[in-house]
């Protein structure tokens, strides 16, 4: 489970657009804005926090993944390589056709652990043609600029559109690191 | 906003990390009961050999608050085990039925009970286990209670006697849905319950008017989002007063897939 946030007037990495493809309508909304697994779940606005949130994370936990993914890092100076190895168990072809995408977000670790990491960075690139059953290795570059070496964190996202219908995105698998 | 989603956070590290040696006894008693018949409670502690163990027992009395309940303290040797005999009485010099908590202070320690009927001819009665703390059900999740039966027979067949011990310092929504073995619901009993009180809802399938139910289960819930509570039944021979003792199994509880990562994302204009 990992809580994390993002300035929406400064959003990186395509995350707020997940969330108003979730959401699925124009116009404007009010804040905050959260989501779970890419936008599948989302809320908008003052709602009971608890309540509401708690329930978003209820429901996505015992979600079965639709990938299986691992991620090494290695930091060289400000720049971050992030190397993905993903099978997918999704029952779909992954491709542009369905949105396939991997992100990966950059935060550095809260000096005070009760508070919410930022996203301070953040990169994507496509997954092409990967058939299910397959697997596929992609990579991403990302600069991170002087983020704290000791601190620096990275979260890494596939999802996928798995409705074509449907602009809402599902996550297939995170993984978190180091 | 990271105060909402701490606060989340907050809140579930509450209910997680009680201590796995807050172990709860869900029933017992020191009563006089239907038919002559006279409940009483021994209760055993046991401390692993390598070290010895001092521990609280407290009180958790049927229909009442027990945010301050009664205690006592006591010391097991490295290796040695201790029973309280019909401990209501002998140590906390009580009348009637409730919940024992037992905390080990320092220390491991492993508990059970047997509450019986002490009949000049002989005892009989029902092992009531000790649950850890941590193993109680939450807002969210349910207790199934299966192998329940009900009897029209006042002397045959058997009834279902349903329990809870509430877990946490609020008050706590307790709804029980009733089932026959075939899965038609039959009806739902609800309770409300004090901070850490210990209840039992008799002959639950007559209070939904189904009075004869030869094989049925229920399910358990909290409907309060901080509630956390055990879940048991107690199923009563008419013709004896013998009594089976079950606790409330996860069924459909919602499990983490092992290997899955949530990610939670806020999106928020700072300042």
């Amino acid at each position: 489970m990992l809580f994390i946030e993002q300035d929406v007037d400064a959003p990186l990495g395509g995350r707020v657009d997940r969330w108003f493809q979730g959401y699925g309508l124009p116009g404007s909304v009010n804040l905050p804005i959260t989501m779970v697994d890419s936008g599948h779940d989302i809320s908008s606005g003052s709602v009971n926090y608890v309540s509401v949130y708690s329930d978003m994370v209820d429901t996505s936990l015992p979600r079965m993944p639709k990938a299986q993914m691992t991620v090494t890092s290695i930091r060289d100076g400000n720049l971050l390589r992030l190397d993905a190895r993903i099978g997918n168990t999704s029952g779909t072809t992954l491709s542009a056709a369905n949105g396939a995408t991997l992100t990966a977000l950059i935060y550095e670790e809260p000096t005070n652990p009760s508070l919410v990491p930022l996203v301070r960075a953040a990169g994507t690139t496509a997954i092409t043609t990967l058939v299910d059953g397959g697997t596929g290795n992609y990579s991403l570059e990302i600069v991170v600029g002087n983020l704290d070496p000791d601190r620096t964190r990275w979260v890494v996202i596939a999802d996928y559109r798995p409705d074509a219908s449907d602009s809402a995105y599902d996550t297939l698998q995170a993984v978190m690191g180091p | 906003m990271s105060r909402w989603i701490v606060g989340i956070v907050v809140a579930v590290m509450t209910t997680a990390n009680i201590s796995a040696q807050t172990l709860v006894l869900p029933a017992a008693a020191n009563a006089e009961g239907a038919n002559q018949t006279n409940w009483r409670t021994d209760l055993q502690i046991k401390a692993p050999e390598t070290q010895a163990a001092t521990f609280t027992i407290e009180l958790l009395e049927s229909g009442k608050d027990n945010s301050t309940p009664i205690a006592v303290e006591g010391t097991v040797g490295a290796g040695e085990s201790l029973r309280f005999g019909n401990i209501l009485a002998t140590e906390f010099g009580f009348t009637g039925t409730s919940a024992l908590r037992v905390t080990a202070t320092e220390g491991q320690i492993i508990a059970t009970s047997r509450t019986y009927n002490d009949d000049p001819g002989g005892t009989y009665g029902q092992t009531v286990p000790a649950v850890a703390v941590n193993d109680g059900f939450s807002f969210g999740s349910e207790a199934t209670l299966i192998q329940l039966s009900r009897s029209p027979d006042p002397a045959a067949g058997f009834r279902t006697n349903i329990g809870f011990v509430n877990l946490v310092d609020t008050q706590t929504k307790m709804e029980i849905d009733l089932f026959a073995a075939d899965g038609a619901e039959l009806g739902t009993v609800t309770r409300n319950l004090k901070p850490f009180e210990y209840r039992q809802a008799n002959d639950v399938f007559h209070a939904v008017g189904a009075d004869d139910v030869p094989d049925g289960y229920a399910v358990v819930r909290t409907t309060s989002e901080d509630g956390r509570f055990i879940a048991y039944a107690s199923v009563v021979d008419n013709g004896s007063g013998d009594a089976v003792f079950l606790l409330g199994e996860t069924e459909n509880t919602a499990v983490p897939s092992l290997d899955r990562l949530v990610v939670f994302e806020s999106f928020l204009r700072p300042g």
